[in-house]
C-alpha cells in the first residue's frame, strides 16, 4: 500500500468516525435535553402509555407471526 | 338609510374577514387536499369501481372526523409554537419521540416511494417513460422551495390544490345519474357488510387520516406564524380543506362508478392509472383528468410528505427548518428534503423493486405511529399549563376519543387484513 492509499485510508476512516461522533454526540444531546417529560404524569397519562406499549408489542408480534408463516411456506 | 348602511357595514366587515382568511388560509386546505394523494385517489377508484356510488355516504362522514383531528393539530402548533415532533419529544421523552421520528421518517419515506409510484404510473399513460417523470418532479419540487419565501411555496401548491379539482369537470362530463348519487347518501350496505366492504371502509379510513398529516399540518401552521388569534382563521382553513377533500374523494368514486361499475360486483382494480388506461380508450378527455389528477395527487404528496419529515428532523436536531430559510441559511433542512426525493425517486427506478410490497408495507406500518400520534395529541391538548384556554373542552375530548378510538381500531384491523388478506376476501 502506498503512502498516499495509506493517507486517504486515515482521513476517510477519520472523516467517517468524526461524522460518527458527532451524531452520536447530537442525539445525547437531545437525550439529555428532553430527559424529563414535562407533561405531568397523572394515572390517565401513564395507563394510556402503558396501552400504548401493549398495542405496539402486539403489532411486533403480529408482523413476527407473519414473516414466520412466510419464510416457513417458502 | 339605515338598512343601506347596515347593509354596507357588514359588507364591509365581511370584506375585511374574508381578506383576513385568505391571508391565513393554506396550511388546513394543503393538508387535506395532499390527503388526498395516489395511494388515496386509487383508493377511492377502486372503491368506486367495486361498489359504484354505494360508499359515498362514508366518505362524506370521514370528513368531520378529518377536521375534528386536524383542528387539534391546528390550536396545538398556534399556541405552543412547536412542531408536532418536538412537542412529543418535550412532552413525553426520548423513549417516545425518538420512536415517533423514527417511525415518521421510515413511513414518509416508504410513503414518498408510493407517490413516486402513482405519479410515474399516471404519466405513463401519455407514454412519458418513469426516469423523465422522476427527474422532472425532482427539479420541480427543488423549484417550489428554493427562493426562500413560505408564502411563495404556499400559494404555488395551493396552485397544485386547485388542480386537483380537475375530477369534478371530468366527472361531469360524463352526465352521472344525480338520482343514483342522491340515494347513496343515504347510508346502506346493499350486499350487506362483506367482509370484502369492511375491507374497502378500513382502506378509505386509513387514506383520510394518515400520521403525516399530523405533523405536516402543526409544522406548517408554526412556520406560517400563526398565533391563538389565528386559530379561528385556521379552523375554517381546515374546514375548507375537508370539504374539498370529500368532494374530491367523493368525484372520483362517482367517476369510477359510472364508468367502471358493473353490478352487482363490481370490478377489482389495481390503481388508478390501470382505471385511466382502461377509460382513456373511450373517454379520452376523462382517462387523461384521472391520469392528470392522479400525478397531482402524487405531487402534492410528496411535497408535503417530505416537508413532514424535513420539518420533525430540524426541530429535533435544532436545525434552521423554515421554508422562509434560503438553502444556504438552512442546508440541512434542504438537504433532507431533497435527498429523500431523490432516495425515492431512485428506488421506483430500480428494475424489480418490490413496489407493490412497499405500497402495502406502508399501511401496516402506518398503524404502528397512527395511534401513538393521535393519543398523544389527545393528552397535549388536555394539559391546561400548556394549552391554556385553548385546552379540549369535554365535548371535544368526547369526540376526539370517539374518533381515535375508531380510527385505530378500523386501522388496525386494516393493517392485519393488509398482512393476511384471506381474513376479509372471500
Amino acid at each position: 500500500m502506498s503512502v498516499e492509499d495509506n493517507y486517504s485510508d486515515q482521513s476517510e476512516g477519520s472523516l467517517i468516525g468524526r461524522t460518527f461522533n458527532r451524531w452520536t454526540a447530537k442525539i445525547k444531546e437531545i437525550n439529555e435535553k428532553y430527559s424529563q417529560p414535562r407533561l405531568k404524569m397523572t394515572p390517565l397519562v401513564k395507563v394510556s402509555l402503558l396501552v400504548l406499549r401493549l398495542y405496539l408489542i402486539l403489532l411486533v408480534i403480529i408482523l413476527v407471526y407473519k414473516f414466520y408463516t412466510v419464510v416457513s411456506f417458502r | 338609510m339605515q338598512l343601506g348602511a347596515n347593509f354596507f357595514y357588514k359588507y364591509r366587515r365581511f370584506v375585511k374577514w374574508l381578506s383576513l382568511y385568505l391571508a391565513l388560509a393554506g396550511p388546513g386546505i394543503i393538508v387535506m387536499v395532499a390527503d388526498n394523494d395516489a395511494g388515496g385517489i386509487t383508493t377511492y377508484a377502486a372503491t368506486g369501481a367495486k361498489f359504484g356510488f354505494n360508499l359515498i355516504w362514508f366518505i362524506i362522514l370521514l370528513g368531520p372526523a378529518a377536521f375534528a383531528v386536524q383542528e387539534m393539530c391546528v390550536r396545538l402548533g398556534a399556541v405552543t409554537k412547536r412542531g408536532h415532533a418536538e412537542a412529543i419529544f418535550d412532552a413525553f421523552g426520548p423513549f417516545w419521540g425518538w420512536f415517533s421520528l423514527i417511525d415518521l421518517g421510515f413511513l414518509d419515506f416508504l410513503t414518498l416511494i408510493s407517490e413516486f409510484v402513482g405519479m410515474t404510473a399516471a404519466m405513463s399513460v401519455f407514454g412519458v417513460p418513469p426516469v423523465i417523470t422522476v427527474i422532472c418532479v425532482c427539479i420541480l419540487m427543488l423549484l417550489i422551495v428554493m427562493h426562500g419565501r413560505y408564502w411563495t411555496w404556499e400559494k404555488l401548491v395551493l396552485l397544485f390544490c386547485g388542480l386537483n379539482l380537475i375530477y369534478i369537470p371530468a366527472t361531469l362530463l360524463l352526465h352521472p345519474d344525480f338520482g343514483a348519487i342522491e340515494r347513496a347518501f343515504v347510508p346502506s350496505f346493499p350486499n350487506g357488510l362483506t367482509p370484502e366492504i369492511f375491507f374497502f371502509l378500513m382502506a378509505n379510513i386509513g387514506t383520510t387520516i394518515a400520521p403525516w398529516m399530523l405533523f405536516f399540518h402543526q409544522s406548517s401552521v408554526v412556520d406560517k406564524g400563526l398565533t391563538e388569534k389565528d386559530i379561528p382563521f385556521a379552523r375554517w382553513d381546515t374546514l375548507m380543506g375537508s370539504v374539498f377533500v370529500v368532494c374530491v374523494a367523493a368525484f372520483v368514486m362517482i367517476l369510477t362508478g359510472t364508468l367502471l361499475y358493473k353490478p352487482p360486483n363490481g370490478i377489482d382494480i389495481g390503481n388508478a392509472a390501470q382505471a385511466a388506461h382502461a377509460i382513456i380508450g373511450s373517454y379520452p378527455l376523462v382517462g387523461a383528468a384521472l391520469a392528470i389528477g392522479l400525478f397531482d395527487a402524487g405531487l402534492l404528496g410528496a411535497i408535503c410528505i417530505s416537508l413532514a419529515s424535513s420539518w420533525a428532523m430540524g426541530e429535533v436536531f435544532g436545525w434552521a427548518h423554515s421554508i422562509n430559510n434560503k438553502i444556504s441559511e438552512a442546508p440541512m433542512f434542504y438537504a433532507f428534503y431533497i435527498l429523500s426525493l431523490v432516495i425515492a425517486g431512485t428506488v421506483v427506478l430500480i428494475p424489480g423493486a418490490p413496489l407493490v410490497l412497499i405500497t402495502l408495507f406502508v399501511q401496516v406500518i402506518a398503524v404502528t405511529l397512527l395511534p401513538a400520534a393521535l393519543v398523544f395529541l389527545i393528552l397535549l391538548l388536555n394539559q391546561e399549563e400548556l394549552m391554556g384556554k385553548y385546552k379540549n373542552t369535554f365535548i371535544q375530548n368526547v369526540i376526539g376519543l370517539s374518533i381515535v378510538t375508531m380510527i385505530v381500531v378500523l386501522s388496525t384491523l386494516y393493517a392485519i387484513s393488509v398482512l393476511f388478506p384471506e381474513m376479509f376476501h372471500q
